[in-house]
């Protein structure tokens, strides 16, 4: 494989995979609402797990970590996705008994500047700056290089189209529109019967599983997950792609998980270093994503695909599939009380 | 164990001041202003341009400049940007999500315009003397007296002058200070320029508190800032202090009980406390921002 084709499958699967973490940001706060500023956390929560179930127990010495479990791919996987999604909910059930808006920004803020801090400076958790290492994917001992490349772009694009296809069903379901309307207005929706704090919690978990999901497979992807991963920034650039893209609408969220996160990444690369200086580009292209999101939240705020309004004639098409319209009798049948 | 409270306070002083300006800009504003760890930062950045740079300040000029140039800094970007942002899209979210990327945009142009090389400032090395059961430099304890003034210059300020008094009222309620004919731009721009001041101000001493020092230097202490301004109460000086106090202290008296890595885990614990037990604070929040149900 031609460095130019892995050039090419790598920056797919890594879109694969922001794409599938932007679908669980826009479940949390594009469709309920909830500004989670610490999701990446639960990304890396998710990651970490999933680390520690595939890897064998800790060598000692200078390499620390918990866990340990040695597990195959699969139920490591599936392992990470559970702790993360166990995670959120704790940190939602816990966030939205007693807090709203900018509390609760501040505290899921706080929560991911205080997970982070721990996790670097207690290296027995894992391994602290070092991270973890040796992580691998499903047969990737068995395949080549190239292989296990073009075999794990598959498996994220179809796991993407997966994510893709349930919550753009969960979006367009009851639920979502339960979600939607916890969003627009808690209190009217508390008084028509439906519990915020439960509703929260659930999109809250839902989003977390999916975060889940998009870390483990991308720690396995990588090889590994150190504290590097999961900085503050990171998902500040999940929420630009939101915004820019649409937010509330899978689709848009997907859309502008590809055009900024993918192109701003791919525009990186064909820039030279500039003035020695290698830390800049980074910078710059942090700078990038902002300006974009700055840009958008005041000409565009609802993003390239915005979210879909209902309008009558979908309520109209809803109801006649689920109540088909009885055959009207013949005028002169008896009825009570009718005039001819 | 006293040398370790005696630590405490010194980092809590130095928190102190940044937990005043944070406290009132949160209670005056309504809404939390992520920057503000940038602002501390560039306060640590400008001593270090006026203390090593072409002007060679002694250390003690440079803090001042440190704290006139945030103020004038932190002034630019709310009248610039943040405020006409926050009309024209007006929502918490929008303001929560604004200021968040306005912090991460900052760090960024900090790295692109310093560079991400350790920085140090240039100070007479301070001598360890023996105040009572403590162990203090001479920068320690004008660290000290500095909070305290600052502490009781934010109390009269809000208690005695009218300017207090119209922060006070626009953090009751907007719409009513506007009503009453309160000039709420020069207000919002005043508290700016304040708050700004006193990150400057914490942002150099804890360069000098650190020695050595780079562009996230505000950044890594925004999460004990948050903490002391949550456990004493929003917009109320005295309640930032007292968190500050709580907050600086017990992080160095864990430390010795507790591996230095878990120190956050303290803190953390004690803010999800408050939030789920008591999120107005110990001393009670003068305002009720919108995220108390």
């Amino acid at each position: 494989m031609s460095a130019f084709e892995f050039l090419i499958i790598s920056l797919g699967t890594f879109g694969a995979l922001n794409g599938i973490l932007v679908l669980g940001l826009n479940l949390q706060f594009g469709t309920a609402g909830i500004l989670n500023l610490s999701y990446f956390t639960a990304v890396a929560v998710s990651a970490y797990a999933t680390g520690v179930a595939e890897l064998h127990h800790a060598p000692g010495g200078l390499v620390q970590y918990i866990g340990g479990f040695g597990w195959p791919f699969l139920p490591s996987i599936l392992f990470g996705m559970a702790v993360g999604a166990g995670f959120t909910f704790l940190l939602g059930s816990m966030a939205f008994l007693r807090l709203r808006e900018d509390y609760l920004g501040l505290t899921l803020f706080a929560v991911q500047a205080g997970c982070l801090l721990v996790v670097t400076d207690y290296p027995p958790l894992f391994d602290g700056p070092r991270g973890l290492v040796g992580l691998s994917g499903p047969f990737q001992s068995t395949l080549s290089a190239s292989g296990f490349q073009v075999e794990f772009l598959a498996l994220t694009v179809v796991v993407l189209v997966a994510v893709l296809l349930v919550l753009q069903r969960i979006d367009r379901s009851p639920l979502g529109r339960i979600f939607r309307a916890v969003r627009d207005d808690e209190t009217a929706a508390a008084a028509v019967g439906q519990d915020p704090w439960r509703r929260k919690t659930a999109a809250f978990v839902i989003g977390g599983a999916t975060a889940g999901l998009g870390g483990a497979l991308f720690a396995t992807y990588v090889g590994g997950w150190d504290p590097g991963a999961w900085q503050t920034p990171e998902t500040l650039v999940l929420l630009s792609a939101l915004v820019v893209g649409g937010r509330g609408r899978p689709l848009g969220a997907l859309l502008g998980s590809l055009f900024l996160i993918e192109g701003i990444n791919e525009a990186g690369l064909w820039i030279p270093t500039i003035a020695n200086r290698p830390d800049l580009l980074p910078s710059l292209q942090g700078i990038a994503t902002a300006a974009a999101l700055f840009a958008f939240l005041w000409w565009r705020p609802q993003g390239i695909l915005p979210e879909r309004r209902e309008r009558v004639a979908d309520f109209e098409r809803r109801r006649r599939r689920l109540a088909p319209r009885r055959v009207r009798r013949t005028a002169g049948a008896t009825e009570p009380g009718r005039l001819a | 164990m006293l040398h370790s409270i005696g630590f405490g306070l010194v980092d809590a002083s130095i928190l102190a001041i940044a937990a005043l300006g944070f406290s009132l800009q949160f209670g005056v504003t309504n809404y939390v202003n992520f920057a503000y760890g940038a602002y501390l930062s560039f306060g640590a950045y400008m001593a270090v341009w006026s203390n090593s740079g072409p002007l060679h300040l002694s250390i003690w000029l440079s803090m001042v400049v440190a704290a006139v140039t945030t103020g004038m800094f932190s002034w630019v970007v709310d009248r610039g940007f943040l405020a006409p942002f926050i009309r024209r899209r007006s929502g918490l979210i929008f303001a929560l999500i604004i200021t968040f990327t306005l912090s991460l945009v900052l760090d960024d142009v900090y790295i692109v315009i310093w560079g991400t090389t350790f920085r140090e400032l240039n100070y007479s090395a301070p001598h360890t003397m023996s105040v009572g059961p403590f162990l203090w430099s001479q920068y320690d304890v004008i660290f000290m007296a500095c909070s305290i003034l600052l502490l009781i210059a934010m109390m009269a300020l809000l208690g005695r002058t009218r300017l207090g008094r119209m922060m006070r009222a626009m953090g009751d309620d907007l719409d009513l200070a506007r009503v009453c004919g309160f000039r709420t731009r020069r207000v919002t721009s005043a508290v700016a320029v304040i708050s700004g001041a006193l990150a400057g101000l914490a942002g150099v001493m804890l360069a000098i508190e650190q020695h050595t020092f780079t562009t996230s230097i505000g950044d890594n202490v925004l999460f004990l800032i948050l903490g002391s301004v949550i456990l004493g109460g929003i917009g109320r000086p005295a309640g930032a202090v007292l968190g500050a106090i709580l907050v600086g202290v017990s992080v160095q008296v864990a430390v010795l009980f507790i591996p230095a890595g878990l120190a956050p885990v303290l803190v953390f614990v004690a803010l999800i406390a408050v939030m789920l037990l008591r999120p107005e604070g110990l001393l009670g929040a003068t305002t009720r921002p919108a995220g108390q149900l």
